[in-house]
C-alpha cells in the first residue's frame, strides 16, 4: 500500500484515469497555460498532478491518497506538500501505518539521501515510535553514512535520535569508528563533540567511570594528540582542541581557559617537532599565548587596583607583582606575534587574517603599559 | 592538501580536485605584468545573460525535480540578470512573472514553490525577493498582511526549541530563521521584526547553532556549515543590526572558522572543514565578510579579560618551541626530491634483483630462481608505488606553484595597519558627529576621510576562482570544473563575485567595465536600488499594527493590507 502506487508493469504504471479506485475523482488542471519557468512534465507526471490537485482541493486523507503521495514523491522527492499530506494520512490511518513508512523512506533514501523532506519525515516517524526506534535508525543512517561519510542529514538525524534513546555511549563509538576510517572526517569529530556537550558534565564523568574534569580532559587530549600525530596538518583535531575549551563546561565559562592548560602548549610543541611547518599548530600556539597575554593583563589590572589601596609597607610587593604581570603580558604578545609570523609562512592564504590578529596586540600591550603608568 | 604520509578519503578527493584545477591556473603562469592578468579574467557577460534568458520560459521535463522550487528558479534568474544589469528576455514580461508569482501565493499567506503548493518559508523568500527585483507592479501583488501572519505562524516558541519551521509540520533550522527575517525586511515589516524575533527566541536559537568550530550548523549540535552560517549571521543583522550580531555570537571564533574555509590552491570557499570547495559558497561564506565588516575591528577580536575574572595563580608564560616554518613551495620541492630519490633507489635495486633472478633461472641454481623472482617482483611493486608517490609530489608542487595565494599574494602588512588606523579614526569621528559632539580639530586639519576596514580574506583569490574555474565560457556558472552549469550555481557564483567586488576594502578583478556587477544588499541579497525602491513603496503603505490586524489569530486573507488592486 505504501509502495509506488500501481505495480509498474512493463508498459509503465496504469494511468489514474483507468484505475477503478480513482473513478470518482475528476482531475483538476491549472486555469491557464503557464508561461514562466513552465516545466514540460512527462505525460505520467502531468496526469498524476491532475489527481493530486483534486485531492489537495478536497482535503481527503486516506489510503489511496497515501499511495498517491508515494507517486508524487517518486516523481519529485522534494515535493514537500506531498510529504506533508503523507504524514497527515499516516496520522489519520493510525499506528499501523507507521511501520511501512520505514520501508518507504528507506526506498527514497536509496534513490537520493540528500533531501530535507525525507529526513524530516523519517524524524517524525522515529519520534512517533519512540526509544524502540534505536536499532532501525542506527542501521538506516549507517547505510547512508557508509555511502557518503559526511552526509549532513544522516548525522543530524542520529543526533535527533540519540536525544530520544539516550544511547550516548554507542553514539560516541559510532563517531569514533568514522574518525578511525578517515581522521579528516570533520562531521564525525563534530558528532563526538555533540555527544559530550549534549550528555552534560555529570553523565560525561559517569561514562568515564568516575574521576574528575581534569582526568576527563587528560584522556581527551590524548585522543587529540594521537590524531594530530597521524596527520599534523589535519584541521579537524585542532578545531576540536580549541573547541573543547570554548564550548564545554567547566572550561567554557572561565575566560581563556585554554591558556591555563600547559598540555595544550605541549601538544603544539610536539606537533611542531614532528612537522615544523604545521600551520594549525602555530595558530593554536598563538591562541595559547594570546590568552596568556590577556590573562596577565587582567592580573596586572587587579594588581594595579590593589596598589591604590595597599598600605605603605605592602606597596613595594604589589608593585613587583604589577611589573611582573605587565612584563608577562608583553612577553606573551611577542611570542604570539612570532607564532603568527610562522603561520603566515606556512599558510599564506590566511595572511590577511593572521595580520588582523597581530594588529590586536597593540591594544593589549597599550592597556597593560597604561596600567603600569597610572599605578 | 598536505597528506602527512596518511592518505584518506578526504585527502584523496581533495588532491584529485587540485590536480583537476591545475591546467586552469597554469594558464596564468608566466604572466609577468600585473595588469596583463586582468585580460585573462573576463566575465562572459553576454553568454551568461543568454543562458539565464533560456531558463525563464519553458523548461524540460528534467526540471520536474525542481517543481517545488519554481519561485526559486525565478529568483535565481532575475537576481542574476539584475546583478548583470541585463533586462528580462523578450518572450517573458514582468507581467508574466507577476502572474506566476501570484499563482504560487497561498490564500493563508506566504508562497509555495509552485501553484497550489503549501506555503513554505524558503520559496516565500524566493518569491518576495524575485518580486522586489522585478519591482513595479510586482510590489503590489504581495498580500503583506497574509505573509506577516504566515511568518508569525511559523515561529517555534523558545520553550519548544525556538527558531522557525519552514512550513506547517516541516523542519526547523537556520534557513527558516533567515528567510523569515529577510521577507519581513524586504516587505518593510520593520515594526514586526521584534515580535518575530521574540516569538521565535531568535537570538538564543542562533546562538545555540554556533558550534565549537565557530561556524553555525543548521540546528543546535549540527556541524558548522557555510549555508547555515550565512543564514544565522544575516538573520541576526536583519533582526537587530550589527549590535545584535556582536552580542549574540562569538564573532572572533566565527571569523576564525570562516577564513579557514578559503582553499589555499583554489581561492574559493568550502562549506565545511575538510570538504571540497564549491562555487556557491563564494556567496554563502564570502558573503559573510561584508556583514562582519559592519562591526568594529575590536569586535572581531576577543575582548579583554575582565579585571576580576582572570583569577590566580600568576600566569607563567611558557617558553616558545623552535619555530621555523618553510614556505609551501620549498616544502613541496623538498618532498618531491625526496620521493623521486626514493623511487630511483628502489628502481635500481629492483633492476638489479631482476638481473639476479634471470641469472638464477639460467644457471645451476635454478631451484632458487623462484625465490629470487619473487623478491624482484616485490621490489618492482615497491618501486611502482614509490613512482606513484613521486608523481603525486610533483603534482602537488605544480599545484602550489600556481596556487591562488601565489597568483594573488597578500598585501603589505604596514599598509594594512595604516588602513586600520585610518578606518578607526574615521569611525570614531563619525560616531562623535552622530552623537552631536564633533571633536575640535586643530586649525587647518581636515576630518579623517572615509576609509574601508582592512580585508580579512583574500578577495582577489575568490574572484580568480569564480572567473577561472566556475565560469563556463559558453555561459552559466557551476559548482566546480567537471560539473554542469545550473541556475542555482549561476546565481550564487555571481552573488559571491558581486560580494567580493563590493566588499569594503576589495577591488574588482579583471576589466572593470566587463566584470563589475551591481551591488546587492549583503543581508537579503537583492540588488541595492531594487530593495530601496521596494522598502520605500511599502513604507508609504504601512500595515496596521499587529494587534489591530489580529494577525496572531491566523486570519489573514483579504482585509486591510491585502494585495493592492491590480490595474
Amino acid at each position: 500500500m505504501s509502495g509506488g502506487g500501481a505495480a509498474a508493469a512493463a508498459a509503465g504504471p496504469l494511468p489514474y484515469s483507468r484505475r477503478p479506485e480513482w473513478a470518482d475523482v475528476t482531475p483538476v488542471s491549472l486555469p491557464a497555460a503557464e508561461k514562466v519557468v513552465a516545466i514540460q512534465y512527462t505525460a505520467e507526471h502531468a496526469e498524476a498532478l491532475g489527481y493530486w490537485r483534486a485531492v489537495l482541493q478536497s482535503g481527503e486523507l486516506s489510503g489511496r491518497v497515501l499511495a498517491l503521495t508515494a507517486d508524487m514523491i517518486r516523481l519529485n522527492q522534494a515535493d514537500y506538500t506531498a510529504w506533508r499530506v503523507r504524514w497527515l494520512c499516516v496520522q489519520q490511518l493510525g499506528a499501523d501505518a507507521l511501520g511501512p513508512e520505514l520501508d518507504f523512506t528507506h526506498g527514497v533514501m536509496l534513490e537520493n539521501a540528500k533531501n530535507y523532506q525525507l529526513w524530516n519525515h523519517r524524524r517524525l516517524v522515529a519520534g512517533a515510535i519512540g526509544p524502540s526506534c534505536a536499532a532501525r535508525e542506527d542501521a538506516f543512517t549507517r547505510e547512508a553514512i557508509i555511502f557518503d561519510e559526511k552526509n549532513y542529514h544522516a548525522w543530524a538525524h542520529r543526533q535527533a535520535v540519540v536525544k530520544i534513546t539516550g544511547l550516548w555511549e554507542a553514539e560516541l563509538a559510532f563517531a569514533d569508528e568514522f574518525i578511525g576510517r578517515d581522521v579528516r572526517n570533520n562531521t564525525a569529530w563534530n558528532q563526538r563533540m555533540f555527544v559530550w556537550k549534549a550528555m552534560g558534565q555529570e553523565a560525561r564523568l559517569r561514562l568515564q567511570g568516575g574521576g574528575d574534569d581534569a582526568g576527563w580532559l587528560r584522556s581527551e587530549l590524548e585522543y587529540i594528540a594521537a590524531a594530530v600525530q597521524k596527520a599534523p596538518r589535519n584541521e579537524s583535531p585542532w578545531r576540536y582542541l580549541t573547541g573543547l575549551f570554548a564550548s564545554l563546561e567547566p572550561w567554557a565559562s572561565s575566560p581563556r581557559s585554554l591558556s591555563r592548560c600547559a598540555e595544550v602548549h605541549t601538544l603544539c610543541c610536539e606537533a611542531l617537532n614532528d612537522c615544523p611547518s604545521c600551520g594549525p599548530a602555530y595558530d593554536v600556539l598563538a591562541l595559547f599565548y594570546e590568552g596568556q597575554a590577556a590573562l596577565s593583563a587582567a592580573q596586572a589590572d587587579t594588581a594595579a587596583a590593589a596598589a591604590t589601596v595597599a598600605p605603605g609597607p605592602a606597596q613595594a610587593g604589589v608593585q613587583v607583582v604589577l611589573a611582573g604581570r605587565v612584563a608577562a603580558t608583553i612577553m606573551a604578545c611577542e611570542l604570539a606575534q612570532a607564532a603568527l609570523d610562522e603561520a603566515s609562512v606556512a599558510d599564506p592564504m590566511r595572511t590577511p587574517y593572521w595580520l588582523h590578529r597581530q594588529r590586536g596586540f597593540n591594544d593589549v600591550v597599550a592597556l597593560a603599559t597604561g596600567v603600569l603608568r597610572s599605578a | 592538501m598536505w597528506e602527512d604520509g596518511l592518505p584518506t578519503t578526504t585527502s584523496k578527493t581533495q588532491n584529485a580536485l587540485e590536480k583537476k584545477l591545475l591546467p586552469f591556473y597554469q594558464d596564468l603562469e608566466g604572466i609577468q605584468d600585473a595588469e596583463e592578468i586582468h585580460d585573462f579574467l573576463v566575465l562572459h557577460r553576454e553568454n551568461h545573460v543568454a543562458y539565464l534568458h533560456s531558463g525563464l520560459g519553458q523548461l524540460s521535463s528534467g526540471f520536474a525535480v525542481l517543481d517545488a522550487s519554481r519561485t526559486w528558479i525565478v529568483y535565481w534568474l532575475v537576481h542574476s540578470l539584475a546583478l548583470l544589469g541585463a533586462p528580462l528576455p523578450k518572450d517573458v514580461t514582468a507581467d508574466d512573472i507577476v502572474a506566476f508569482l501570484q499563482s504560487c501565493q497561498h490564500p493563508a499567506g506566504g508562497y509555495g514553490g509552485g501553484p497550489m503548493q503549501l506555503a513554505h518559508l524558503a520559496p516565500t523568500y524566493a518569491a518576495v525577493a524575485a518580486a522586489v527585483t522585478v519591482g513595479g507592479k510586482a510590489l503590489g501583488s504581495i498580500d503583506r498582511a497574509a505573509v506577516r501572519s504566515f511568518l508569525l505562524r511559523m515561529c517555534i516558541p523558545p520553550e519548544q526549541g525556538g527558531g522557525f519551521s519552514v512550513h506547517e509540520g516541516g523542519e526547523g533550522d537556520l534557513r527558516a530563521c533567515y528567510t523569515a527575517m529577510a521577507v519581513a525586511h524586504m516587505l518593510g515589516l520593520d515594526a514586526d521584526k521584534q515580535q518575530l524575533a521574540a516569538r521565535s527566541g531568535l537570538a538564543g536559537y542562533v546562538r545555540a547553532c554556533q558550534t565549537y568550530e565557530g561556524g553555525l550548523g543548521g540546528e543546535p549540535g549540527n556541524e558548522a556549515h557555510g549555508g547555515y552560517t550565512f543564514c544565522g549571521v544575516a538573520a541576526l543583522v536583519l533582526a537587530g543590526g550589527p549590535g545584535l550580531l556582536a552580542a549574540t555570537l562569538d564573532v572572533p571564533r566565527l571569523l576564525h572558522w570562516l577564513v579557514h574555509r578559503q582553499g589555499s590552491m583554489e581561492g574559493g570557499f568550502n562549506g565545511r572543514t575538510n570538504k571540497l570547495v564549491d562555487g556557491c559558497y563564494s556567496f554563502w561564506q564570502g558573503g559573510v565578510f561584508p556583514l562582519l565588516a559592519m562591526l568594529s575591528p575590536s569586535a572581531l577580536r576577543p575582548p579583554p579579560v575582565p579585571q576580576d575574572s582572570a583569577g590566580w595563580p600568576e600566569v607563567q608564560v611558557l617558553p616558545a618551541p623552535m619555530m621555523g616554518a618553510s614556505p609551501p613551495f620549498e616544502l613541496a620541492e623538498e618532498e618531491m626530491h625526496g620521493r623521486m630519490h626514493a623511487y630511483e633507489t628502489l628502481r635500481a635495486r629492483a633492476l638489479e634483483a631482476s638481473d639476479v633472478a634471470d641469472g638464477a633461472l639460467k644457471g645451476a641454481a635454478a631451484r632458487h630462481s623462484a625465490d629470487k623472482a619473487r623478491a624482484a617482483r616485490e621490489l618492482l611493486d615497491q618501486a611502482a608505488k614509490a613512482h606513484e608517490a613521486g608523481e603525486a609530489a610533483t603534482t602537488q608542487m605544480a599545484c602550489i606553484n600556481v596556487s591562488a595565494f601565489n597568483i594573488f599574494p597578500p598585501p603589505d602588512p604596514e599598509m594594512l595597519t595604516a588602513q586600520e588606523q585610518q578606518y578607526a579614526a574615521h569611525v570614531a569621528y563619525a560616531a562623535a558627529v552622530a552623537a552631536g559632539a564633533p571633536p575640535q580639530l586643530p586649525e587647518g586639519t581636515a576630518p579623517p576621510p572615509p576609509a574601508p576596514p582592512p580585508p580579512l580574506c583574500n578577495y582577489e583569490a575568490l574572484q580568480l576562482w569564480i572567473l577561472k574555474c566556475c565560469q563556463a565560457t559558453k555561459g552559466g556558472l557551476r559548482d566546480k570544473p567537471g560539473k554542469p552549469v545550473d541556475f542555482y550555481h549561476t546565481c550564487y557564483c555571481l552573488s559571491g563575485l558581486a560580494a567580493a567586488q563590493h566588499a569594503p576594502g576589495a577591488a574588482v578583478l579583471g576589466p572593470r567595465e566587463a566584470n563589475l556587477l551591481a551591488r546587492a544588499d549583503p543581508a537579503v541579497n537583492v540588488v541595492d536600488d531594487k530593495l530601496t525602491a521596494a522598502r520605500a513603496h511599502y513604507a508609504a503603505r504601512p500595515l496596521p499594527p499587529l494587534e489591530a490586524a489580529g494577525a496572531g489569530a491566523g486570519g489573514a486573507a483579504g482585509g486591510a493590507g491585502g494585495p493592492e488592486p491590480m490595474t
